[in-house]
This record gives C-alpha cells, structure tokens and sequence, in this order.
C-alpha cells in the first residue's frame, strides 16, 4: 500500500465515534476495532475524501510530526484495516493514471 | 403424561417438561418459551449449516506448539432452527423465534448437566436474541442501584457478587445480566437464585454447614442458593454502574474506562446467538454504545486473595459518585 492508494469503509463496516475515539464493527466477521484521536481522524478524513495522501496532507498540518513518520503510521494503520476487512482499497492514483496514458485516445 | 413445569427467570416465563428446581415457579404471565428434554436414541440434527463455535483450552499442547483446545459449544443453523451442539454433552435445537428449545442428551448425560446447560449456556444466547442486550457479567444490588462486575471466565465475578451478597446485599444475576431500558435508565433483570463457585471459594467464604449442589458432571463447581445467607432481589433495579475485572493487581484501584474502550469491553462480553445477523449486529452495536454513553464503566484491579475482599468491596461501596452517575440513574 502507498500514499497514492484510495481506500474506504465498506458498508458492511459500522463505525461510531465515542469521544476522541472510533470503534468500528466488521458486520460480516463480528471483528471489531478500537481507534485512537488520531486513527479516529485519519479514518474520518478517509470518510470525507478516500485518497491516504489527501488524509496525510491534511494531518501534516494538525500534528506535530514529520513526513516520513506520519506516512510511515497511516500505512501501517491502514494495512491493519484492510487485513481486518474494516478498509478497503478502491484505486491506486499512479496506476490509474498510467493505464489512462495506456489507452487510445477515443475517437 | 408428563406434566408441565412453569418458571420465571429473567422476566421470561419458561415451561418444561422436566423440572428445573433451581428456578422460581411462576404463577402468572404469558409462556414466552418451551423447553422439552427428548428422550430415547436420537440421532443429531442434519442439514445444519455450522457458523461459530466456541473452544476450550485443553491441557498440553499440538504437535506445532500451538495451544491445545476443543469445540465446546457449536452454532448452527437449519431451516427453521439454531442448533447449539455441546459436543461431549448435548444438542439443543432452538427455534428461530426462540419460542421453543428441545434438547437431545448424549447417553451418558445427566439431567443436572442438561439443566446447566439450559440455564446457564443456552439461554443467555436465546435472551440476546430476545433482550436488548445480555452480558457477560454478575450484579447486585447497593443503596445506589446495581452495580455490575464484567470479565472473562475465572475473573472472579461470582467470587466478588458473592463477598457482596454475603453482607446483605442482593443478588441480582450471576454470570450472566440481562439490560433492558426503562424510561430513567437500564434496568438489570434478576435472573434466578445462587451462584456458582468453586469448592475452594465456598470454604473459604461460607459457613461450613451450608448446603450446596452439583453444578454438572463436567465441572467442579458447586451451586449455592440459600437465600438466607445470599439474598436475591426479585425485582428489576437501575443499573448504575459496571465494573470491568482486570487481572490480578497488588492493591485495589479503580479507573474510569475511556468511553472508545469501554465499548469494546461490552463488545467483547456481550452474548450473541447468531453472528451472522448483520442487522442484529448493528443493533447491538447501537445499543452498546448508548449503555457506554448511559452507565459509567470503570476498570478494577484488585488482589486475589480472599482476605483482601472487604477491602475491595468497601472502594467500591466508597468509589465517589459523579453527577453524570446519578443522572444516568434517575
């Protein structure tokens, strides 16, 4: 996964913010999950837009850290997610727009 | 012909081709269930579909390290019932309204075994269908409201609700606790009289007359239920509080559980027949989250050494109300 991936929340996945934290339940395998304040905001930035870099760039600004470790932090997050089936990945922003680059212009 | 026993537990109305004399009998009330015990050789349910099963931990490990465990309990489905499958015990075949449940005993089965199982395994997962919701958690009764002990098997919920009881204070469910909410706040539904504990715990905790029972033949717990010396409350009471049992510790302290956490705590100890019940689920999960948001959740660590109990229940009668504690119970 990269910070070029779009993800989001399958349906099945039901979410509830409970103060500074999320809890969300996989409705198809009963696992459930528990986020901190700041897996609580990656995960809502990912509601409003599903693109990890707009989320990155977005939290670059609100915490104190550097680049490479936030990056580091959300893919990791995010990887969890997505084997937990809590997160799912939709498009890859690089590949897409090479297999547009691939394709014949319409005619 | 067999006659046909009425009970009350959990405000359900329960009859039984057998009796349950661990239950109260009820005298008014719709039957809300039907239990019959099937006799004779009979073979398993088939064409059931199988979704979950519960194991236990057994002694020794696999071939690879691994820990060794078995299937305790089977969930199934058929087409018109669930089948929970006691492997090494009994068959119970729920109806999908939950109206009815047979149960189809192994040979070597006794009927005290299969009334545990009824009554302590197989109805609280009929009740989670039935109820708002059902934890895993033991209750009594103080001058403020229930307060509820929730924790994995072996915690010392029943050892901690019996140090309670002991003092005069009501039981109000063991092992197991029925919420249902009332126009003021959750009411914890009494479920039926006594507790089960260990034989070591009843020595060293009650008087050495006391009489009590075989829980079943698989385990070594007994069941006390003089209602002299452990008193039962029969009505529903506001739940105040609930407490979540942590691992041992040195010294008795009390926490505030963030509310996030405290959600995954009732996740985790809350009762579900069939999750594969999306919609049901969901509700669940609702629900859960407005007990977290109702009932404050506290963490407790406490020693576990018999000595160190009324120590324990005395931070806990002393653990400082908040205002949102007693709005909750209004």
């Amino acid at each position: 996964m990269t910070l070029h991936d779009s993800v989001r929340i399958p349906d099945e996945v039901a979410t509830r913010k409970v103060g500074d934290e999320t809890i969300l339940l996989n409705l198809n395998t009963g696992i459930y999950f528990g986020l901190d304040a700041v897996g609580s905001r990656f995960v809502e930035l990912l509601e409003n837009n599903g693109e990890i870099a707009a989320a990155h760039r977005m939290m670059l600004q609100e915490f104190e850290v550097t680049a490479e470790v936030l990056e580091t932090d959300l893919l990791r997050l995010a990887g969890e997610m997505c084997a937990k089936r809590l997160l799912v990945v939709e498009t890859n922003s690089e590949q897409a727009t090479a297999r547009s680059a691939e394709q014949p212009p319409r005619q | 012909m067999n006659s046909i026993h009425r009970y009350g537990i959990c405000d359900l109305v329960l009859t039984s081709n057998i009796a349950l004399p661990e239950l109260i009998p009820a005298t008014e009330g719709n039957t809300g269930c039907r239990f019959e015990l099937l006799t004779g050789d009979l073979p398993c349910a088939e064409g059931v579909e199988w979704f979950h099963q519960w194991t236990i931990e057994e002694e020794g490990v696999t071939e690879d390290g691994g820990r060794r465990e078995e299937p305790w309990l089977q969930l199934g489905r058929c087409s018109d019932a669930y089948v929970l499958r006691f492997p090494s015990c009994a068959e119970f075949i729920v109806a999908k309204d939950t109206n009815s449940i047979r149960c189809r005993p192994l040979a070597h089965t006794t009927e005290m075994t299969v009334r545990h199982l009824l009554l302590d395994q197989v109805l609280p997962l009929i009740l989670s269908r039935r109820e708002r919701l059902v934890l895993h958690a033991s209750a009594v009764l103080t001058g403020h409201g229930a307060i509820a002990f929730a924790g994995k098997t072996g915690k010392g919920k029943s050892t901690l609700a019996t140090s309670f009881a002991l003092e005069g204070f009501p039981l109000v469910s063991d092992d197991y606790l029925v919420l249902r909410p009332g126009h003021e706040g959750w009411m914890a539904m009494p479920s039926y009289p006594g507790v089960r504990l260990w034989p070591s715990t009843i020595r060293a905790m009650m008087p050495q007359d006391l009489a009590t029972r075989d829980v079943a033949s698989y385990t070594m717990k007994r069941r006390a239920a003089d209602t002299t010396l452990l008193p039962q409350t029969n009505e529903p009471v506001f739940l105040r509080r609930l407490y979540m049992l942590t691992d041992e510790a040195g010294s008795t302290s009390i926490d505030k559980v963030p509310p996030g956490r405290g959600m995954i705590s009732l996740l985790e100890f809350a009762y579900n027949l069939d999750i594969t019940d999306r919609a049901f689920l969901r509700q669940q999960f609702e629900t859960i989250n407005q007990v977290t948001k109702d009932i404050p959740v506290y963490a407790i660590h406490f020693p576990r050494e018999y000595s160190a109990l009324p120590a324990v229940r005395e931070a806990i009668l002393q653990h400082p109300y908040e205002d949102k504690d007693i709005d909750a119970a209004r």
